[in-house]
């Protein structure tokens, strides 16, 4: 990695001087209308379908979009309360906002049914990601049946400024800005929901996740100095205790935990056995860097273990010098100061890329896939032959066509995986739902499993057919599936089943190259003679070499019903 | 200049973008790019600044530079006497 430059350690400490207004309990037009950006920002296009106003929002929404690296330029639809979606724009991402005041005379039911029939046709008119508003007025009914509708749809998210209003109480409300802006949300109303849409909501929709965080622990996990303290003086206060709470949540979302410390490692080891209050953490961690090299150095053995870029790693420190002279190691390594465990909980909830809509079944097999993971490599590394070792580990391949209960998944791996990723091409939840109902394109996805653990869904395959001739879009690999020499079966197979399970005459990939891909780009190299400038790739299929390697993977390969 | 005008003329000039010079009038009308989004971003800017709340008739009256410095010394005046 090159070193960083003065002007990356710059942007890197300016923003984390812009942590303390922008992750406020209170938010302040005062502290935030002088922020300004030093770094470069990712333009995005916005399209707003409403009946009430959002500029005021939109406006306000600036230093919090710059913070996750955002710009954001808006097109606002006229007020329309019957959403006739007359004129969709091919802009990046489309918000509904609505004030459900309008429709008072429709029951919730009625409402929900009308509005997801709506979102429903927008949805056929484009495959933008749709950001929905919910009742701010605060009907649960209404906007807990809204929630689970749009969960239905492919690549269309729920955002609750239902939750913003609860916090805020009257205070969400000010008669007096119907004189000024025709709309009834107070300041603090407009503030906050800016702060959700910036750092939270359209992070979330356009830009990578980060996928762990590192904590460190004295006076930021807790108040004192392990190593001068002692276990029995160190403080864990209710503030310390929440925070590990948002530590928990974070890990239930699926972002790996990792602790990164300057201590002695059996201090810790103590810690964490009689400290009952950190055992959420000892139990949660994927990894537990402590000795005395620097925060750099472990940071990336942290991002070697997990198998993720430093850039996906979120560091939390107490210490403004650490985490000054680990961003200058790491360049694109993300950072939050630590001043107070308060603050790092808000950081925590605000910082861009931790935001989750909703869940899947597989986060909660990630940390200990990793951990089988780091046993595995061992293993490997000592076995005195590793074919039999693989052999004695009941690799098992599972194969679904066209799951569209899985799309969802499908979505994390095309936005996730970076390393084994052939065309980077990204494909939306929409996208794939609309290529799996297309006539001649289909999904393949690609369960694992081992005797030390259940990977889930680790593989997609998408791609199109004529019957003879197969043209692959995306390849993803989940990393935690690497190291296990099953590419070849897993791919060949199922670009075969892809082809209605007969041998194609050719296979041509699509293909970008990327910083991080070379492990794609690696494997497609072993199948293609001949990378074109038109970023296409072809394969001619040899149904006996194909044959000889998938039979020379040690994995079990079951086709499931998807029907 | 007094210090309520000082503190308002700096924070007109970042929410309308536009240099605000010691002694000059700015009007709303004379002004294009004070539009009613910007004038909410004002009003509530200096609402956070001076910690002070209008009422809303001030809101609709708050059209120049001079009305707003004085309605601010009114309510920061009747503050300390409060």
């Amino acid at each position: 990695m090159k070193p960083a430059t003065d002007s990356a350690i710059d942007a890197a400490l300016t923003r984390a001087s812009w942590q303390a207004p922008l992750f406020a309990h209170q938010l302040r037009r005062s502290e935030l209308l002088p922020l300004t950006p030093t770094w470069q920002l990712h333009h995005t296009q916005i399209q707003v379908h409403r009946n009430q106003p959002f500029e005021f929002v939109a406006t306000a929404m600036e230093p919090f979009l710059a913070f996750s690296g955002l710009k954001a330029e808006f097109e606002f639809g006229e007020y329309d309360d019957s959403l006739a979606f007359g004129n969709v724009s091919r802009a990046e991402i489309q918000v509904v906002s609505l004030d459900f005041n309008r429709y008072v005379s429709m029951s919730s039911s009625v409402l929900v049914d009308w509005l997801i029939q709506r979102i429903a046709h927008l949805r056929s008119l484009t495959t933008a990601p749709i950001l929905v508003t919910n009742d701010a007025g605060l009907n649960d009914h209404l906007n807990s049946t809204l929630e689970s509708h749009i969960a239905q749809l492919p690549s269309v998210f729920h955002c609750d400024v239902a939750a913003i209003s609860k916090s805020l109480g009257p205070e969400f409300w000010d008669e007096r800005s119907t004189y000024i802006a025709a709309s009834k949300l107070s300041d603090r109303a407009v503030l906050h929901t800016a702060r959700e849409f910036g750092l939270n909501w359209l992070p979330a929709t356009v830009l990578p996740p980060l996928k762990a965080v590192a904590v460190d622990l004295d006076n930021t996990l807790y108040g004192g100095v392990l190593g001068e303290d002692g276990v029995d003086e160190i403080a864990i206060t209710d503030e310390h205790l929440a925070l590990l709470d948002q530590i928990v949540r974070l890990h239930e979302a699926g972002i790996f935990i990792a602790v990164v410390s300057k201590n002695e490692r059996d201090d810790v080891d103590r810690l964490f056995a009689s400290r009952r209050e950190l055992t959420v953490l000892r139990d949660r961690a994927a990894v537990i860097a402590v000795n005395w090299r620097t925060k750099a150095e472990n940071l990336k053995v942290v991002a070697e273990t997990l198998h993720i870029g430093t850039d996906a790693i979120l560091f939390v420190d107490d210490n403004a010098g650490e985490l000054a002279t680990t961003s200058a190691a790491i360049p694109d390594l993300k950072i939050l100061h630590a001043s107070s465990p308060v603050e790092t909980l808000r950081g925590l909830k605000h910082y861009p890329g931790l935001f989750r809509f909703g869940g899947s079944s597989e986060d909660a097999l990630r940390t200990a896939d990793i951990r089988a993971a780091q046993e595995r490599e061992i293993a490997i590394a000592s076995a005195a032959d590793t074919s039999e070792y693989l052999a004695s580990l009941n690799l098992e391949l599972h194969f679904r066509i066209d799951d569209r209960g899985g799309t969802a998944r499908m979505h994390e791996l095309t936005k996730k995986t970076n390393q084994f990723n052939v065309s980077l091409r990204r494909t939306n939840e929409a996208e794939i739902v609309s290529f799996i109902e297309s006539p001649t394109g289909h999904a393949v996805t690609v369960a694992l499993s081992d005797r030390l653990s259940n990977s889930g869904t680790i593989a997609l395959i998408l791609g199109s057919t004529d019957g003879t001739n197969v043209v692959i879009e995306e390849i993803d690999i989940s990393c935690r599936a690497l190291g296990r020499q099953i590419e070849d079966a897993l791919l060949l197979t199922g670009i075969r089943l892809l082809n209605a399970d007969k041998d194609p005459m050719t296979v041509t990939f699509r293909w970008t190259k990327g910083p991080r891909n070379k492990p794609a780009m690696d494997w497609l190299r072993t199948w293609v003679t001949e990378f074109r400038e038109d970023g296409t790739a072809v394969m001619t299929w040899d149904r006996e070499t194909v044959e000889k390697a998938i039979s020379a993977t040690p994995a079990e390969l079951i086709k499931e019903d998807t029907q | 200049m007094n210090h309520v005008r000082e503190k308002v003329n700096s924070i007109m000039s970042a929410v309308l973008k536009i240099p605000v010079e010691n002694s000059s009038e700015i009007t709303r009308s004379e002004t294009p790019v004070w539009d009613s989004l910007k004038h909410v971003e004002l009003v509530f800017s200096l609402e956070d600044a001076f910690e002070i709340t209008f009422s809303k008739d001030q809101l609709a009256n708050l059209d120049t530079l001079d009305k707003i410095v004085d309605t601010i010394e009114g309510l920061k005046q009747h503050q300390d006497e409060a």
